[in-house]
């Protein structure tokens, strides 16, 4: 799938940082963990690769007009094995596993097999 | 069979009407008729006995048509009726046979029902095995171990907004508007109590702790109670759960209609239901409460400060709001009606009164609210509650108190209204609070019926003993689950039940209370033990001293079996003293196994396990020493 505004893609701590800095407050910002892609698109996760097609399908379906998608790489297997990782150490995020969806800013999130259940990603979307 | 004939046109008359007093079902044909010999092939088939007359081979045919259409407007046959009753022709007999009117004509009366008398009407299958109406603690502990023997399960929950239109999510009270933010805002305000003994402790002067922001901490707490919600939601789905955000009604005994959030409707059937509804404030009935006033559902996702509060009520809810609204620094006025905590130990109460008032909440006794004005608009706004208040000498004065927030916590009803609980028999009453009756909770009025939680008044449960608590309906859930869907027998025991009140001091309490206990013992039966102690940790603190004697724990003893049957404590952290003591009451200890028990020094606790001084011998009840 293509980038547009409102589906990016970042690929490190800082970059997701920065971005979610310049979104408005107005904003429902969903962001998708998973491990680094090769060239092929391949992640080195399997997990990832098993979900990703699926879950962006469904997200960018549930996706509200006030939503922001953002695809992110925690980086190559050693740098997201490493206990120092900024995503695992991010006192908010504290990511624990991957592929792993969140609503940021809040503690919703779903990871791994939930992400197969198509009815779990609803309830993640559903407005409080 | 055929009456005899008569000839003048009055006689045509009578002669209908002999016909179908006579035969139970009786039709007017004609035999060249296709409609005719269709009704009666279909009575046939449904081993219906009738009576016919083929009037186009009769002499007074013609005149008993006419009568017919002067009779019943009908110009046609067949002309049928059943038990008296004109049906008309073949077309609506076939409807009234398809809709079991027929039947229903044909079979016996029903003798003079008593009371209501309603069929179960068991159905061949249903779309689920259990139906938890409720998804606050009972009813998702019921509906996910039911769940657990392999059942299909569904769980409605369905939040109808506050008049001021609060609203939240799943979880019930306890996880939205209860225990769990009530317990954190408690939090909030012992936060600034300690900040007050800080400096005693060598820090220096906390001067941000006496500035509290009510917006930081109420999105903290409902960031939290958001998060609650979402696990709910998560984890009935991944049990196989079925979630329905609507609200049910009854249609029939196993039939519910839900009715969602845009107001689409369906119907679902239960082999078994569990009314897991809980409880709503009341309100006073004064003019001006739904519009300016608030309560609890409203308080914890208050948008704006409350400023200054009038608790309007004595229950534990106004006293830990109360309580918690004046530690974080809001000013606080309680209006009493008559006694403090009703159902709890009366000197207890007496004390949390006592303590409350010493560290600066005002208390009016004998209060009732009689209207509600605003004032001014605003967030807050500026609101003025007019009272009733009977003075000590008797008189009676009317005065106002103008304050920012008032709020309702005059007790709890029921939500089981709204199930249209009456389509199934049945009649709750308001001097109930509108709770179903249970035994084991079963109802008592129809048997198929289960009922968890603040809904029920069983007849299993202490009498006079709130017991409205979440670890309450949580186990009652479970074991009912059990009971139904596997072979447990395991009864839920609602007697030595541990509770604590969240007051800025807090009281836990486990089994009876004095007065419970002197009436059902007597008072030469049992001893009251009992001591005030200081808090160690209050010891040094300056802005305790009018309040550090007013730690206090009693235990009443049955004299005949040493046993402990009732445990009261007022101290700080009575909750978490209290828990552990219950599993000691379960067991059925003895005050010499208390006494055995040696302390944990140095604790409050501890002095539950060194009392020696008796109400009865008069001796002092202060603590001395260490």
């Amino acid at each position: 799938m293509e980038s547009s505004d409102k589906y990016l893609q970042v690929n490190s701590y800082d970059e997701l940082k920065n971005l979610v800095k310049t979104i408005g407050k107005d904003k429902r910002i969903f962001v998708l963990f998973y491990g680094a892609k090769d060239n092929q698109g391949h992640s080195w996760c399997s997990d990832c690769n098993f979900v990703e097609k699926s879950v962006v399908k469904m997200v960018l379906w549930l996706l509200p007009s006030n939503g922001i998608f953002i695809e992110c790489s925690v980086g190559d297997r050693a740098s997201w094995k490493d206990s120092n990782c900024s995503f695992r150490k991010d006192p908010q995020l504290r990511l624990t596993t991957i592929p792993t969806l969140v609503e940021w800013g809040t503690s919703k999130r779903l990871s791994e097999n939930q992400l197969l259940d198509s009815d779990m990603i609803q309830i993640l979307f559903e407005e409080d | 069979m055929p009456p005899t004939k008569d000839v003048d046109k009055n006689a045509t008359d009578h002669l209908v009407e002999k016909y179908i007093e006579e035969n139970d079902v009786m039709i007017f044909s004609k035999t060249w008729c296709p409609y005719c010999t269709k009704i009666k092939n279909a009575l046939k088939s449904a081993k219906i006995e009738f009576y016919s007359i083929e009037l186009d081979k009769m002499a007074e045919g013609d005149d008993i048509q006419e009568a017919l259409i002067k009779k019943t407007e009908q110009e046609t046959v067949p002309n049928i009726f059943i038990k008296q009753q004109h049906i008309g022709g073949c077309d609506k007999t076939l409807a009234a046979l398809k809709s079991g009117r027929v039947a229903a004509l044909l079979s016996p009366p029903e003798p003079e029902a008593k009371h209501q008398k309603l069929e179960d009407d068991a159905l061949d299958s249903y779309d689920y095995d259990l139906i938890v109406i409720g998804g606050g603690s009972g009813g998702l502990a019921c509906s996910k171990e039911a769940q657990s023997f392999g059942k299909k399960v569904c769980v409605l929950d369905f939040v109808k907004p506050t008049p001021i239109g609060t609203t939240w999510g799943l979880g019930g009270t306890c996880v939205n508007v209860g225990c769990i933010p009530k317990k954190l805002m408690h939090q909030a305000a012992l936060i600034g109590e300690y900040a007050q003994d800080a400096t005693d402790y060598g820090w220096a002067q906390l001067e941000q702790a006496r500035q509290h922001n009510w917006s930081k901490m109420i999105e903290s707490i409902q960031m939290y109670i958001r998060s609650l919600n979402f696990k709910y939601r998560v984890d009935l789905r991944s049990k196989g759960v079925v979630y329905e955000n609507s609200y049910g009604e009854f249609v029939s005994p196993h039939r519910l209609k839900i009715t969602d959030k845009k107001g689409q409707s369906k119907e679902i059937t239960g082999e078994k239901i569990v009314v897991a509804v809980g409880g709503r404030p009341k309100y006073p009935d004064i003019e001006g409460d739904k519009q300016y006033g608030i309560t609890s559902d409203d308080l914890f996702s208050l948008k704006y400060d409350p400023g200054k509060t009038i608790v309007v009520g004595a229950s534990y809810v106004a006293l830990e709001c109360a309580g918690f609204l004046h530690g974080i620094g809001r000013e606080v006025q309680v209006f009493v009606r008559s006694i403090l905590l009703r159902g709890f130990d009366q000197q207890m109460a007496s004390k949390i009164g006592d303590y409350m008032s010493a560290i600066g909440i005002k208390f009016s006794h004998q209060t009732v609210p009689i209207r509600l004005e605003c004032l001014e608009e605003g967030k807050p706004g500026k609101l003025r509650l007019h009272y009733r208040q009977t003075l000590e000498s008797g008189e009676v004065k009317e005065s106002y108190e103008d304050c920012n927030t008032v709020l309702f916590a005059i007790g709890r009803e029921a939500c089981t209204n709204e199930l249209h609980m009456d389509k199934i028999g049945f009649d709750l009453k308001k001097a109930n609070g509108y709770k179903i009756k249970t035994r084991e909770e079963q109802s008592t009025q129809i048997p198929w019926l289960y009922a968890i939680g603040d809904c029920i008044d069983d007849e299993t449960m202490p009498p006079g003993q709130p017991l409205e608590l979440t670890p309450v309906a949580i186990q009652a859930g479970q074991l009912l689950a059990r009971r139904l869907f596997s072979d447990s027998s395991l009864k839920m025991n609602y007697y030595n039940v541990a509770t604590t009140v969240f007051t800025p001091i807090e009281y836990g309490a486990i089994g009876y209370s004095e007065e419970d206990a002197l009436s059902k013992f007597g008072e030469e039966n049992i001893d009251i033990f009992h001591s005030e102690f200081v808090p160690l940790e209050w010891s040094i603190c300056h802005h305790r001293e009018q309040v550090k004697n007013m730690s206090y724990c009693k235990l009443i003893v049955e004299k005949k079996t040493d046993r402990v049957i009732g445990f009261h404590v007022l101290a700080p952290n009575a909750g978490e003293i209290t828990q552990g003591y219950a599993v000691g009451m379960r067991l059925g200890a003895t005050k010499a196994d208390f006494d055995m028990t040696v302390g944990i020094h140095p604790t409050c606790s501890e002095n539950i396990t060194t009392l020696s001084v008796t109400k009865s011998s008069g001796e002092s009840a202060t603590q001395e020493g260490c």
